[in-house]
C-alpha cells in the first residue's frame, strides 16, 4: 500500500464509481433476484408462489430429457470450439505474418462478419444449408465463434519471435515437426482462451439455434427461452438458469485451471 | 577438389533492388571465413541462402558438391547460430540442446544425455539443462545456442552476428572461444558480422561485402596490410587517403602528385600497370606514418601540417593533422614515444614509400 502512494497515477479510485454502480444495478441485482426466484414456484404470474422450495432444481435434475438437452449444448459448442481452433489458426496463422496495408485490408475482411447483424447474417446462412438439423446449427455456431477466435489468436502467434522457427528448420524439423514441436507450445495460452471465448459465446448463442435450429433443437438457452417467455414457469426457468450458469462457468474456468497446472509442471521441472 | 561449401554467381534481387549481386566463393573444409560488411551490404541475406531460409534468384549452392538449392533448409545438416539466439523459450538448456539430434532420428535417450552432457561441459553450461532460456544471462543463452547448433556435427555452420547483443567484455572473450572451438572441432564456418575486429580473429579469411558484392576475399592480416579498395581500406581499421595523378612511372615507384601539387612516392604494385596521368589512390595507416617535429632536409615523401587534435587511446595517442589535402591525417603514436607535441603545433608527416598502398577507388 505504501509503494502505491508513492507512485503517481491519474487513476482515482472514484472513477469505478460508476461502472460499479451500473453493474451492481443491471448486473448483480437481477442475478441474485434470479438466484431467489429459482427457489420459488411460480404459475403464470409474476408472484412468487408458496415458500421455499428446491423442486425447480429436483426437476431438473432428475430428468433425463434435460440432461441431454444439456449435453447437447455443451457437446455443440464443444465442438465448434474445436472447428474454429482448426479453422482458425491458419487464417491466424497468415493473418498475423502480413505486413501493412495487406494485414489492416485482411483484419477487416475478417471482421467484416460482426459488423451485420447476426439475424442478417444467419438468413444468408439459412439460404444455404437446410435448418432443422445439428449439422445447421453447428455450422451457425463454427461461423459465429471463427472471427473471435482468429482475433484471439492473432497475438500469441504474432508474437512468435519467427527466428526461432527458423532456428526449428536449420535445426533439421521441418514444417509440421516445427509447427507442433514449437509454433503450437508457443501458442498455447490463446488456444486456450481462444477455445474458451468461442466455447462460451457458444453456449449462450441464442438466435443461431432459433434460426438455424428451427424449433427442432433445444438447447438449454432456446429451452430457457420457452420456460421463461411461453410457459411462464420463471422459477423453474431460473433454476435451469442458474445450473447452466454454474456448469458453463466451471468449464470455462477449467481452462485456467488446466493451464496453472501445466505451468506448475513446468515450473518443477525447470527448478 | 571438393570444397565443403560453393557459391557460384549467387543473386539475390528484392523487386528492384540487388541485395547480392553475383557471389562466387569456395570454402574449404575446416575454414572458418567471414562475411564483414555495413548493415544492408548483403552479408546475412548470402547468410540465409546458404541456410536455406532464403530462395536465391539466381546461381548454385554446393555444399559438398551437392546441389542445395532446392533443398528446404532442414534437409542441409547445417546449423546455423542467431543474432537473438533463437532459442525455444519452452523447452529446458537440454530440451533445447539435444532438439537437433531429435530431428537427426537419434531417439535413445542414453546417447542424447551423453552428447548433451559432452557439449555442455565443452561450452561450461554444466549445471543449468534444466533451466529455461529466460532464466538464463545473455552470455549463457549464447552459449546455449551455439551448443545446440554443434552438437549435430553439422556440415557448416553459420553464425549470424551472435556475439552483438553481449556487452564488450564478454565480447572480446568469447569470439576467441568461439574460434578455438570451431577449431579443434574442425567445423567449416561462416561467420557474419559488421564488427570488423572480431572478423580479424575469429577468421581464416574475411570476405568484405559491399553493395552486395565480396569486394576482396583473403586472410586478416592481409585485407588489412594490403586492401584492395578505398572502400576495404576504409572499413577495416583506419586509414589516411592520398588520391592524384601518377606524374611519372620509374623503375620500381610511381610519382604522384596530389591535389595541392605535393610530391609522393609509391612503391610499384605488380597488379596495377599505371601509366602517367592516372588518377590514383594510395592509404597509409595511421600507425605507419612518422610525425616529426623538425623538416628533414631533402627527404622524400614529407608533408607539412599542424595538429588539429590531439586524442588519448590509451595505449596510443591518435594526432588529427590537417596538411591541407583536403581530409586530415590521422597519426598513432605510442603513447611512451608520443613527445611534446599540442594542438596548433606545426609538424612534418612522413610516409615511408612501402607503407603506402594503391588501392582502387
Amino acid at each position: 500500500m505504501e509503494k502505491e502512494k508513492d507512485t503517481w497515477s491519474y487513476v482515482n479510485i472514484w472513477y469505478l464509481l460508476i461502472p460499479l454502480i451500473f453493474i451492481a444495478l443491471f448486473f448483480v441485482f437481477p442475478l441474485f433476484k434470479m438466484v431467489y426466484m429459482s427457489f420459488f414456484q411460480f404459475t403464470g404470474v409474476n408472484q412468487p408462489l408458496g415458500s421455499f422450495t428446491l423442486e425447480n432444481y429436483t426437476r431438473f435434475l432428475s430428468n433425463a430429457d434435460y440432461w441431454v438437452i444439456l449435453g447437447k449444448t455443451l457437446g455443440l459448442s464443444f465442438l465448434s470450439g474445436i472447428l474454429c481452433t482448426v479453422l482458425g489458426y491458419p487464417v491466424a496463422y497468415h493473418l498475423s505474418r502480413m505486413q501493412g496495408r495487406t494485414k489492416s485490408l485482411f483484419t477487416v475482411l475478417v471482421l467484416l462478419p460482426l459488423w451485420v447483424p447476426i439475424t442478417v447474417r444467419l438468413f444468408g446462412l439459412m439460404t444455404l444449408i437446410e435448418r432443422g438439423t445439428y449439422f445447421a446449427v453447428e455450422a451457425g455456431l463454427v461461423y459465429c465463434g471463427l472471427p473471435y477466435m482468429i482475433i484471439v489468436l492473432m497475438g500469441p502467434i504474432g508474437n512468435i519471435d519467427r527466428s526461432v522457427e527458423e532456428a526449428s528448420y536449420v535445426c533439421g524439423a521441418g514444417f509440421w515437426s516445427t509447427f507442433f514441436r514449437v509454433t503450437l507450445p508457443l501458442t498455447r495460452k490463446g488456444l486456450i482462451s481462444g477455445f474458451m471465448l468461442v466455447f462460451a459465446l457458444n453456449t449462450a448463442a441464442f438466435v443461431v439455434p432459433v434460426m438455424l435450429g428451427a424449433g427442432k433443437i433445444i438447447t438449454m438457452t432456446t429451452l430457457l427461452y420457452q420456460q421463461a417467455t411461453y410457459i411462464y414457469d420463471w422459477g423453474f426457468a431460473s433454476a435451469i438458469s442458474m445450473i447452466f450458469l454454474v456448469i458453463t462457468m466451471l468449464l470455462t474456468n477449467s481452462g485456467d485451471y488446466f493451464e496453472n497446472l501445466m505451468q506448475k509442471r513446468r515450473d518443477r521441472k525447470g527448478v | 577438389m571438393e570444397y565443403q561449401l560453393e557459391l557460384i554467381n549467387v543473386a539475390k534481387v528484392y523487386k528492384d533492388f540487388l541485395a547480392v549481386d553475383d557471389v562466387n566463393l569456395q570454402i574449404k573444409k575446416g575454414e572458418i571465413v567471414s562475411f564483414l560488411g555495413a548493415s544492408g551490404c548483403g552479408k546475412t541475406t548470402t547468410l540465409r541462402m546458404i541456410a536455406g531460409l532464403i530462395h536465391p534468384t539466381r546461381g548454385t549452392i554446393r555444399i559438398q558438391g551437392e546441389d542445395m538449392v532446392q533443398v528446404p533448409p532442414y534437409k542441409r545438416d547445417i546449423s546455423m547460430v542467431f543474432q537473438n539466439y533463437a532459442l525455444f523459450p519452452h523447452l529446458t538448456v537440454y530440451e533445447n540442446i539435444v532438439y537437433g539430434l531429435k530431428t537427426r532420428k537419434i531417439r535413445d535417450k542414453k546417447v542424447l544425455k551423453e552428447k548433451a552432457e559432452e557439449i555442455m561441459k565443452i561450452v561450461q553450461l554444466s549445471g543449468v539443462e534444466n533451466r529455461y532460456p529466460k532464466q538464463l544471462s545473455g552470455g549463457q543463452q549464447q552459449r546455449v545456442s551455439l551448443a545446440r547448433a554443434m552438437v549435430v556435427k553439422p556440415k557448416l555452420m553459420l553464425f549470424d552476428e551472435p556475439l552483438s547483443n553481449l556487452d564488450a567484455k564478454l565480447r572480446e572473450s568469447t569470439r576467441v572461444e568461439i574460434r578455438n572451438l570451431l577449431k579443434t572441432m574442425g567445423v567449416t564456418a561462416i561467420y557474419v558480422t559488421h564488427d570488423q575486429e572480431e572478423a580479424l580473429t575469429i577468421s581464416d579469411r574475411i570476405a568484405v561485402m559491399n553493395q552486395g558484392k565480396i569486394e576482396q576475399i583473403t586472410e586478416p592480416a592481409c585485407l588489412y596490410q594490403k586492401p584492395a579498395t578505398s572502400f576495404i581500406a576504409g572499413f577495416v581499421g583506419h586509414a589516411n587517403f592520398i588520391d592524384g595523378v601518377v606524374q611519372s612511372v620509374l623503375k620500381d615507384k610511381i610519382r604522384i602528385t596530389t591535389a595541392s601539387g605535393k610530391q609522393v612516392f609509391v612503391k610499384k604494385d605488380a597488379e596495377r600497370s599505371l601509366s602517367p596521368g592516372a588518377q590514383v589512390s594510395c592509404i597509409i595507416r595511421p600507425e605507419n606514418i612518422q610525425l616529426c617535429e623538425k623538416e628533414q632536409e631533402g627527404a622524400d615523401n614529407i608533408f607539412p601540417g599542424k595538429i588539429k587534435a590531439r586524442i588519448y587511446l590509451g595505449s596510443t595517442i591518435r594526432y588529427i593533422v590537417d596538411c591541407a589535402e583536403g581530409k586530415d591525417f590521422e597519426v598513432d603514436l605510442h603513447t611512451r614515444d608520443s613527445g611534446h607535441c599540442v594542438e596548433g603545433d606545426t609538424v612534418f608527416l612522413a610516409f615511408q614509400e612501402e607503407n603506402l598502398v594503391l588501392v582502387d577507388r
